[in-house]
């Protein structure tokens, strides 16, 4: 029993450190948020929502909040798409490298998102290798430009997050047992219908998990939205980051911030909500 | 409804054969148990019946057609696991239906179809279940009801009872035998249980090493084992090790390691002098009897009760274990610790050339 306490004081304070790096902050934000920039950094002292307003009623900034849900939604659905099969022959590969790749995975994770993304703006670039290929296969008709846009962010964060969006969907999958897919094609379905009725339900959470996870990390994506987009794509976090650094705005910076951290926990918990909703009509014993 | 044929079916993983040419044929609406110990093969080759495995030779045939090239799928096969395999995100009726959803059959019809399966299991009640609020003996049924709702033309069980306790092992394969003459399907089931085996099967196939051993009725099996092997692993035997003194045809004396001369039916081919192992059935045996021919000594070791029979456990005194079973009335209680007379008949014992050490399983 004195072991088990000892963990718990453990965890206890692993959360309280948790709680006062992430929520205290949140409440600085919160409570900046509320007072009108006076300019030069200055912030007045009664509360406003002044702020809000603006940023709420501002078309700029909406769209700004727009560009950035729809890349980081794209993003989680195109790693959600790359990932799930590679997860999947992962899972059914019967040889004793998986360990090997699934570590190899896992320190690719590891790199700095910074030699990430230089990586890919060479890839990507009108001089790079991609470009050119294209440029052949089109006959020469076609020089696209894949850098400094969107597309170019979006590769970006499907390259930051596919690593554990694989060891995620991994770790789903592998806990349904090849015999139900056995059992499937047996009693007469084909790959597409084992996949619809067994498979893919049975990896729901998993899936819906991976691509919360995805997307939060999207939301918050810095380095890829400022490197890849090379001053074109204004997202969120790059939009507080001038704000905070040219108009030295810190009132304004902060209401973004509350905004973003708000945006992304109600798209979690709908998200959340409607998958409990609809195991209820439809229940799903067992996961 | 179709019958099974093997021929020459073989697979090899690398260098290593598991299943070593095997052809037999299955008859329609037989059930047809595949026994023998772990890594004999049985598996291997009802995989390849199911078509999850490509056999590295051979054919198998499913109603006189080839299906080597058929996906599992197309082969019209219903398949009972291990572990059920049940579809959790789906309900009992559900997972009834999902052949005649997968093979088009329309709503209304896969419904009643269903519904008369679960009252063919006796769970009519059940249908609206998620398979995790079933008991393990429940699951089984659901899982033979899914195999048997499209009317398959072949009835695959894996080893399906392996993970029942004793009783309810036992009450399924009741079950189970009868609802298989009701439906009477083409079987193969596979087991590594040989009390499984006799109780179930019209014929057993005994595998070893991914050889056929022998094929036969339960009874003939138990009768009339062909090799040691057989002796050995269906049913209990007593093993005597000795050498033939004198042949004549089928019948011999061969003078046991203990020093007693016995009669014995010869089982293949043996010639004098050539060391032997004489099989004798533990009910065969019997104490202080005037009539018997054979006559070995042994000292009781060991007396335990099983309920409607008794079994004597004996040593003899060159290490050897006898084991005598007994009807319950038909003994004393008390027989002391002495060393004994057994009798047993010269036609009740059969000897096999070779030594005991080559049986194994």
């Amino acid at each position: 029993m004195s072991v088990k306490r000892n963990y718990d004081i453990a965890l206890a304070i692993a959360l309280a450190i948790s709680v006062l790096l992430f929520l205290v902050p949140q409440f600085f934000f919160l409570r900046e948020s509320l007072f009108e920039s006076l300019g030069m950094g200055m912030s007045g002292d009664t509360l406003t929502l002044v702020n809000y307003r603006m940023i709420l009623t501002d078309t700029y900034y909406l769209e700004v909040f727009w560009r950035t849900f729809v890349i980081s939604a794209a993003g989680a659905g195109a790693a959600l798409l790359l990932g799930y099969p590679t997860a999947y022959w992962l899972t059914r590969m019967r040889s004793r490298f998986v360990s090997m790749l699934i570590i190899l995975l896992l320190v690719s994770s590891f790199v700095s998102i910074v030699v990430k993304v230089l990586g890919l703006s060479m890839l990507l670039s009108s001089q790079g290798p991609l470009s050119a290929i294209i440029n052949v296969l089109s006959l020469g008709q076609w020089q696209p430009q894949m850098l400094h846009n969107d597309f170019a962010v979006g590769v970006g964060l499907v390259q930051y997050t596919l690593p554990l969006v694989v060891m995620l969907l991994f770790g789903v999958i592998q806990t349904i047992p090849e015999s139900f897919e056995e059992a499937a094609i047996v009693h007469g379905a084909t790959d597409w219908r084992l996949f619809r009725r067994v498979i893919l339900p049975l990896s729901l959470n998993g899936v819906l998990t991976a691509g919360l996870i995805a997307f939060n990390m999207n939301m918050g994506a810095f380095t890829s939205a400022v490197l890849l987009g090379g001053g074109n794509v204004l997202t969120v976090p790059v939009l507080i980051q001038q704000t905070i650094i040219l108009d030295v705005d810190y009132p304004l910076a902060a209401t973004l911030a509350v905004l973003l951290t708000s945006v992304v926990l109600l798209i979690n918990l709908a998200l959340v909500f409607l998958h409990r909703f609809s195991a209820i009509r439809q229940p799903r014993s067992g996961s | 409804m179709s019958s099974v044929t093997l021929e020459r079916l073989a697979k090899k993983y690398g260098q290593v054969e598991v299943v070593k040419g095997v052809s037999t044929e299955i008859g329609e609406g037989e059930l047809i148990v595949l026994l023998g110990p772990s890594g004999c093969g049985k598996t291997t080759i009802l995989r390849m019946i199911a078509g999850f495995i490509e056999p590295s030779s051979g054919t198998v045939l499913i109603g006189g057609k080839a299906v080597n090239k058929v996906p599992p799928r197309a082969r019209d096969i219903g398949m009972v696991f291990q572990d059920y395999a049940l579809f959790p995100n789906m309900s009992v009726q559900d997972n009834v239906a999902f052949g005649l959803v997968e093979r088009g059959v329309p709503r209304n019809v896969a419904l009643g179809r269903t519904q008369e399966m679960l009252k063919l299991i006796q769970m009519e009640q059940f249908g609206e279940r998620y398979p995790t609020a079933l008991s393990g003996g429940q699951q089984q049924r659901v899982a033979l009801a899914r195999a048997l709702a499209y009317e398959p033309r072949v009835l695959l069980m894996d080893e399906p009872l392996g993970a029942l306790d004793q009783k309810l092992r036992e009450d399924m394969q009741r079950d189970f035998s009868l609802i298989q003459r009701k439906v009477a399907i083409t079987t193969v089931f596979v087991t590594h249980d040989q009390q499984e085996a006799m109780a179930l099967a019209d014929r057993i196939i005994v595998m070893n090493a991914g050889r056929i051993e022998q094929i036969g009725r339960p009874q003939e099996l138990y009768d009339s084992p062909s090799t040691l092997f057989i002796a050995d692993f269906i049913g209990r035997s007593n093993k005597l090790k000795g050498h033939v003194e004198h042949i004549t045809g089928e019948a011999a004396q061969i003078r046991l390691e203990g020093g007693e001369t016995i009669g014995a039916k010869v089982v293949g081919t043996a010639r004098e002098g050539q060391n032997v192992v004489c099989v004798v059935r533990p009910e065969r045996l019997s104490i202080g009897g005037v009539l018997e021919a054979n006559k070995i000594s042994a000292r009781l070791a060991k007396r335990s009760f099983l309920g409607d029979a008794v079994d004597y456990i004996f040593e003899r005194q060159s290490g050897e274990q006898i084991i005598l079973r007994s009807s319950r009335s038909a003994m004393p209680e008390s027989i002391g610790q002495d060393t004994l007379e057994i009798g047993f008949e010269p036609r009740d014992t059969l000897c096999f050339p070779g030594s005991a050490s080559t049986v194994q399983g």
